[in-house]
């Protein structure tokens, strides 16, 4: 597998330190040069081959958020700083990730994992057997529903929760909602139980979606809460921890 | 000419009124007791119509009103009319009464009817007739009268802004202060008459409503001039000169009342014998000349009027005072308020005065400074040592941990725990590797929050105040979470030796967190033993 190549652009000897030792550590990353002043820095990015830079926000000449906006994407960018207080700013301006320093090793690894599934994505895959198969799997990650007397495809990744209304649910999704005439009942035998979970008479959740818990209410987005009714909560609970300790085995 | 709806609505209140006023004054002129002879005017029976004419409005007004709006017309009509007939029945009843009453009136001045007296026989015989007859009438402008009312007041229900008005009135009547005050002196006045009158209402005689208003005006004035200066001299404790100019208010009120009644009996306006009869088996007045005649009578009345008019007195001295302490009672309040929001303020203000010193703290410690330090250490740190890059690590995720928190929000428990183990990690280091700690975790902590830095406060303190280095002793510190409940124990062995000083706010404040945070769903168990300290917390996340 091809090397990612990486710049590190911080105005403080020691930062550059750290993370020349860290990309020494981390087999897919090479360092092709490392500097103090973001200027020098410009000149390289424009002669040489880079795919990456670790990059500082504060720094005397140019500050790292004016730094980015003279690259136009043409690099990624991993943003280090010691206090967070722009981490929104930074997201804006589409960086793969944001370190704070001292930045943990086992972070720093993550960041780079981060950056190469990023590249694995923008290849085209090739079709291995492995592909085939999943592509199979994926054959019945759709259904569709009749909706305004319309046929609307819902993607079961794009499904928040469903919520049930009498003799109609309403399909909450992340593009919008959808209001269709099922039954809570025929809905949950249509979705994949792997994925979905009655929580209430009225709410089935998207397991994958589900943000945290406070009190009896599951959080799927920062502000959008359902409720989480008692009898299926110690079963909730369960299918939460089987789903962690896959992913943990699998991971 | 155009009138706007506002106005309309008011000239037609207006009219109704006066088409009342009207049809009471007709239909005494029909009644036995004609309304124009003043002196027998019957003071019973005109309240009692007015009242059955506003009861039977009200009724109207709430009940059948609306059934003409939703309901069938049949139901409204027959309703209105039993309640005409009912009302009227009742009238009729309290006529006959007061007929009867009245009859006594007519003829006690001397009139007394004797059957053997051919006149007196005579009206009686035509007294059927006449009560027959006028009874009639009566039943009809009744009818007349309730029908009209009838259909006034489901005409007035349908008037949206004759309601509004209504309401509004009464609100201007709670908002209105004078308007108040005025409402309750008359009301006060018309009580006054009827306890002047209680003897006579209970012995079922009339009222003299004439003379009872005529003779109420100088007591009206004995009260106001009593309550705007006896009371006020007694306010600024000028006691001999309120009890001097009492007594004078009291005579000379008592003498032109006294006077004043002799002038209005005399122009046969009251009865003379109002206060009682002068006759006495000795003296007549008559057997005195005019004047000495009317001198006669103030002194005779005056007698009388004497110890009404210290009643009038006493009670404006009571009506001052009450109206003082209602006046103090607010001006309590207020000062009460003042010093609440007085307390209050004081209390904001050393907030603020925390917050300020906290924010200079936050200030001293810039974290850009302290991080971008912290980096430069650990860049130094790696190659020399380890446990010292470890520990340079550990500190700074410490101290951004406990950066970032406010109150407000809730983080992940998986941050929470983070945060725990490098508390205990670090002093892992600090200690190398000596101290005894024993932290497990039962149960899954995804995807669950809790209030920032609560959990470490029992850790911290445990550190502060616990002896760690026992192995026999070690320090517990155990988690569990199941789907409800949280459960955290922290028990360490107590230090012997020198302890840090214990300020008492650590675990008062953490009680204080609780409440705001997890109000009716915590508790908080300490355990103080003389060999061990243990907490135990249980929090419904």
């Amino acid at each position: 597998m091809k090397k990612i190549k990486c710049l590190v652009v911080d105005d403080e000897q020691g930062a550059i330190d750290i993370l020349t030792h860290y990309i020494s550590k981390t087999p897919s990353l090479e360092l092709t040069g490392s500097f103090l002043g973001p200027l020098d820095a410009l000149d390289a990015i424009y002669t040489k081959d880079i795919d990456l830079i670790f990059l500082d926000i504060h720094m005397p000449e140019l500050s790292g958020l004016d730094f980015i906006k003279l690259l136009k994407g043409r690099v990624k960018v991993v943003l280090t700083t010691a206090y967070d207080q722009y981490a929104l700013e930074g997201y804006e301006h589409n960086v793969v990730d944001y370190l704070l320093k001292p930045i943990p090793f086992e972070r720093f690894l993550k960041a780079a994992q981060k950056v190469m599934d990023l590249n694995e994505q923008s290849q085209p895959k090739k079709a291995t057997p492995e592909n085939a198969q999943t592509t199979d799997n994926q054959q019945d990650d759709y259904v569709f529903v009749k909706a305004d007397g319309k046929v609307q495809k819902v993607k079961f990744d794009d499904v928040l929760y469903v919520e049930g209304l009498g003799n109609y649910v309403t399909i909450h999704t992340i593009n919008g909602k959808i209001i269709t005439l099922l039954t809570m009942k025929e809905v949950q035998e249509r979705l994949p139980e792997s994925m979905f979970m009655r929580v209430h008479r009225s709410f089935i959740v998207s397991l994958k979606k589900v943000q945290f818990i406070e009190g009896n209410q599951i959080f799927v987005e920062a502000k959008t809460a359902v409720s989480l009714g008692e009898t299926y909560r110690e079963q909730f609970f369960k299918a939460l921890e089987e789903k962690m300790l896959l992913s943990k085995r699998n991971g | 000419m155009k009138i706007s709806p506002t106005k309309r609505i008011h000239f037609i209140a207006l009219g109704s009124l006066v088409a009342y006023l009207l049809l009471i004054i007709v239909m005494n002129y029909f009644t036995p007791i004609s309304f124009f002879e003043w002196k027998n005017w019957n003071s019973v029976y005109v309240p009692f119509m007015v009242f059955t004419s506003v009861l039977f409005y009200t009724i109207s007004f709430l009940f059948t009103a609306p059934l003409f709006k939703d309901g069938s017309k049949m139901d409204f009509f027959v309703i209105l009319v039993l309640l005409s007939i009912g009302l009227i029945a009742v009238r009729i009843m309290a006529l006959n009464w007061t007929i009867t009453q009245a009859e006594i009136v007519k003829y006690s001045l001397g009139q007394v009817p004797n059957l053997k007296n051919e006149k007196a026989i005579e009206a009686a015989a035509s007294k059927g007739f006449v009560i027959g007859v006028e009874g009639f009438l009566i039943v009809i402008l009744a009818l007349g009268e309730f029908v009209g009312l009838g259909f006034l007041s489901t005409w007035h229900r349908q008037q949206v802004s004759f309601r509004n008005r209504l309401i509004e009135g009464f609100e201007i009547f709670k908002k209105n202060a004078t308007l108040r005050v005025v409402f309750w002196n008359m009301l006060g006045w018309v009580i006054w008459i009827l306890l002047n009158n209680f003897n006579l209402l209970m012995k079922g005689k009339f009222i003299d409503v004439q003379a009872d208003l005529l003779l109420l005006i100088p007591s009206v004035f004995c009260f106001y001039a009593s309550f705007y200066t006896s009371f006020r001299f007694l306010e600024r404790n000028q006691l001999f000169l309120a009890i001097f100019w009492t007594f004078i208010l009291w005579v000379g009120f008592s003498v032109i009342k006294a006077t004043y009644f002799v002038f209005l009996a005399n122009a046969d306006l009251i009865p003379l014998d109002h206060f009682g009869s002068p006759k006495s088996k000795t003296i007549s007045p008559n057997d005195f000349k005019a004047s000495m005649k009317t001198g006669y009578l103030v002194g005779f009345s005056l007698r009388k009027i004497l110890p009404q008019e210290v009643y009038i007195i006493l009670i404006s001295f009571i009506y001052g005072y009450a109206q003082n302490v209602m006046h103090y009672k607010g001006q309590l309040a207020t000062i009460e308020s003042q010093r609440q929001q007085e307390l209050i303020n004081q209390q904001r203000i050393e907030n603020e005065l925390v917050t300020a010193k906290l924010q200079t703290l936050k200030y001293q410690i810039n974290p850009h400074f302290l991080f971008n330090s912290l980096n430069f250490l650990y860049a130094q740190a790696i190659p020399l040592s380890d446990n010292l890059s470890r520990a340079t690590m550990l500190l700074s995720e410490i101290m951004r941990y406990g950066l970032q928190q406010n109150d407000e929000t809730k983080v992940a428990l998986e941050n929470e725990i983070k945060h725990l183990e490098n508390f205990v990690e670090f002093n892992r280091l600090r200690f190398s590797n000596r101290l005894q700690i024993d932290f497990t975790i039962d149960g899954s902590t995804a995807f669950r929050r809790i209030m920032p830095l609560l959990l470490i406060t029992f850790v911290e303190n445990s550190f502060k105040y616990g002896e760690l280095h026992d192995a026999n002793n070690p320090l517990k510190i155990h988690l569990k979470i199941d789907s409800r409940i949280l459960y955290f124990e922290v028990r360490n062995k107590k230090r012997n030796g020198p302890k840090e000083n214990s300020t008492g706010i650590g675990l008062s404040n953490i009680k204080n967190r609780l409440d705001l945070a997890y109000p009716n769903n915590h508790s908080l168990e300490i355990i103080d033993e003389e060999q061990s300290f243990t907490t135990k917390l249980k929090i419904e996340l």
